[in-house]
């Protein structure tokens, strides 16, 4: 262990708009999981007219909201802050989207009337709006995931009618094994683009997924300080034991 | 007609019997049967009654059964919806029960119905009711009506069709209050006085704003200035462009407070928009900041009827809290309390009440992931139980059960408890053992269920305890 006290910076964007489905509590899985290592972490919360600083943040996290706020916040994503999250995602920051966030770093969302409705355009992804709500537990496998005998099973709770395709650009985060994914077709959930995690998972994600928390808390530390190994192992047994029930139920849709 | 009626009747009856024997309290089915035999039966039934709606997100129970205690202060003969059977089946059963039972006129009687949210907009195309209660919106059980705006814009759609229902509404909701706008109905508002929020019960302040619904003027969306709060979204709201903002109420708490004996006391303002000028003692057997609003909801619509405000004050101050919301058990030397929780809202609201207390206490958390609760545990990642586990006071012992015990011990963990500390035990029976033999005489266990791990932990505890059943 280094001597040098550890930080990470996280910055939380449009916390009072994408705040639905408690993805709030993927910052407090991070914050917690940096705690116990004795790493300190400084959350920002970014809204509407703040400033984005694309060089001060190690994570970037932004969250899910309803169709009302989404459109309260679309011209300041779009116009003021679209320049700043390209640096940074190009910049390797770390970033973790949820759900309404993932759609939003996309190309276009299309509505059910046809329309498309301009997001950053920052990703290789776009979103159709579909008929059926896509709801209820799911279940998917992250390859990178699977070392030292770990299953890499991600257990989580979807809710979108959107659903959303991956361009050349995106690899997906998982494939699904119980549930419908990012569109109920492909068998794919979420995405993967340098650091940039996108999913369509509540639970919240990271909570009862601690070997995908530390998988992004990773990626961050090894890129704020390269070579120290400073995520030691926690003691995830309730973690899985929450994330098994759901991971490895028989349950029905 | 009235051989359909009859026959509705009879098999809504027939189908309530059997429920009953084998012991399912479910009150949707007889409903059903009904409607099936006879489609217009909450029509033709209702127009017999004066009807009061009571529907919202938070509050609807305890609001409708603290309106039902005014009615019986007052000697007024009126039916009500048996607890949870809020849908449309259950107020067609309800309708169906009281058939035939009475030939008075229709000023005579009257239907006390508290509405499900979802299923306001249908119900009141058949009701038409004369007064139309609005406790609050607040976002809840997501999985089952996606967006708070659809919810809202419903109930919207539902006054639409009925122009001479009087509204009771929340003044200090910005989107409860946006019902009163633009439309021919009477309205009457009630709410808190900015003083009256400095000196609230506990719950004014919530959790981070990252939390709250409704910061966006549903105008124009700009976000919205608070002179004061008082929990969640509800306070001195005002749009800074448009000018929407927050309307002196009618009937206004201007001071609340605790007494040492838990009861709540708050001063009632009434304003000569809906009676005679006056100030009002209300003492309540319930705590915290929710069931004072839930007690000025149930106050307005008395004084709306028009109801003498001395038989309410009297009302209020007899309440026993309906099934389960809210619910104090003698177990020997201790007690148990079991507080539902629904929402992070609500659960907040409950944990600040425990933060109060200053006996030695036990608490478990009992969180299912039926459809009746919301299958998407997520919400409880917008409970502030981090505030709790700083400051948990005399705690002795801790657990989580449920369906999703495991998530719930995951939140208490990452709140803050050690894992040592948070014990999950599935069993009821156990549970409860656990949970009292840890306290001293004198001690209580906080129980907080979602809604069917309530229903099922009754069942335990009505054995043992000789409470009544959930469906009287």
């Amino acid at each position: 262990m280094a001597t040098e006290k550890h930080i990470l910076n996280i910055c939380h964007l449009y916390p009072d708009l994408l705040n639905l489905y408690g993805d709030k509590g993927n910052i407090i899985s991070l914050q917690m999981r940096l705690k116990w290592r004795g790493i300190e972490s400084l959350t920002d919360e970014v809204s509407i007219g703040h400033a984005f600083d694309p060089k001060l943040y190690d994570i970037v996290f932004i969250g899910g909201g309803q169709d009302f706020e989404q459109d309260i916040l679309k011209e300041d994503m779009i116009k003021s802050k679209k320049p700043a999250l390209r640096d940074a995602i190009e910049n390797g920051t770390v970033f973790l989207c949820i759900c309404g966030g993932y759609q939003l770093l996309g190309k276009y969302y299309r509505t059910h009337d046809g329309k498309e409705v301009e997001c950053t355009g920052l990703l290789d992804h776009w979103t159709e709006a579909g008929e059926k709500r896509l709801i209820g537990n799911i279940v998917f496998e992250c390859g990178f995931l699977k070392e030292n005998g770990h299953d890499g099973r991600i257990a989580g709770f979807e809710n979108h009618s959107g659903r959303t395709y991956l361009g050349s650009g995106q690899k997906p985060l998982g494939k699904v094994i119980k549930g419908y994914g990012n569109n109920g077709n492909d068998g794919y959930e979420g995405s993967i683009y340098r650091n940039v995690f996108c999913s369509y998972s509540h639970g919240s994600l990271l909570p009862k997924n601690p070997a995908l928390a530390d998988y992004i808390l990773g990626r961050a530390l090894e890129r704020k300080y390269p070579g120290s190994a400073l995520l030691i192992p926690l003691d995830d047994g309730l973690e899985d034991l929450a994330r098994r029930k759901i991971a490895f139920a028989g349950f029905m849709r | 007609m009235k051989i359909k009626l009859l026959t509705a009747v009879a098999a809504s009856r027939f189908t309530a019997l059997i429920c009953r024997i084998v012991r399912h309290g479910g009150t949707s089915l007889p409903g059903k049967v009904a409607l099936k035999i006879f489609p217009g039966l909450i029509e033709e039934e209702s127009a017999k009654y004066r009807t009061i709606i009571v529907t919202g997100t938070n509050g609807k129970t305890t609001t409708t059964k603290m309106i039902s205690g005014i009615m019986s202060a007052n000697g007024i003969l009126f039916i009500t919806n048996k607890s949870g059977a809020n849908l449309k089946s259950g107020i067609a059963a309800t309708f169906a029960e009281n058939a035939f039972h009475s030939r008075h006129g229709k000023d005579e009687k009257w239907a006390l119905l508290e509405t499900d949210e979802a299923a306001f907009g249908t119900v009141s195309r058949l009701i038409h009711p004369d007064f139309l209660v609005v406790t609050n919106f607040f976002r809840d059980q997501l999985d089952r009506y996606g967006e708070l705006y659809t919810t809202l814009n419903n109930v919207r759609a539902g006054i639409a069709d009925s122009p001479s229902t009087i509204l009771i509404l929340n003044a200090d909701d910005s989107l409860c209050a946006s019902l009163g706008k633009g439309i021919p109905n009477k309205a009457f508002y009630f709410g808190f006085t900015p003083s009256a929020a400095i000196s609230g019960t506990g719950g004014g302040n919530n959790t981070a704003a990252a939390n709250y619904d409704a910061l966006y003027c549903l105008y124009c969306k700009t976000g919205y200035v608070y002179s004061f709060g008082t929990y969640g979204h509800l306070g001195g709201f005002k749009c800074p462009s448009c000018g929407y903002s927050r309307r002196e109420p009618d009937v206004s708490c201007t001071r609340t407070a605790s007494l040492p004996d838990g009861r709540t006391q708050s001063v009632f303002s009434v304003s000569d928009r809906i009676g005679s000028k006056a100030l009002y003692n209300i003492i309540s057997p319930l705590t915290g900041v929710y069931n004072v609003y839930n007690a000025l909801a149930a106050f307005t619509c008395s004084l709306a009827i028009p109801l003498p405000a001395a038989n309410a004050v009297k009302a209020v101050a007899s309440f026993e809290s309906g099934f389960g919301r809210m619910e104090t058990i003698a177990a020997g030397a201790k007690t148990l309390k079991l507080i539902l929780v629904k929402n992070p809202t609500g659960f907040n609201q409950a944990l600040s009440l425990i933060k109060n207390e200053t006996r030695i206490y036990s608490a478990a958390f009992i969180i299912n992931d039926n459809i009746a609760d919301g299958t998407d545990i997520s919400w409880l990642w917008d409970v502030d139980f981090e505030n709790y586990a700083s400051r948990p006071g005399n705690l002795i012992h801790l657990a989580a059960s449920g369906t999703r015990a495991e998530d719930m011990a995951v939140r208490l963990k990452y709140a803050g408890f050690g894992t040592s500390q948070i014990n999950i035990i599935r069993s009821y029976p156990e549970l409860i053992d656990k949970g009292l033999e840890s306290l001293e005489d004198g001690g209580i266990f906080y129980i907080f269920p979602t809604y069917t791990a309530m229903l099922d932990l009754r069942k335990k505890l009505k054995v043992r305890y000789k409470l009544k059943n959930f469906w009287e």
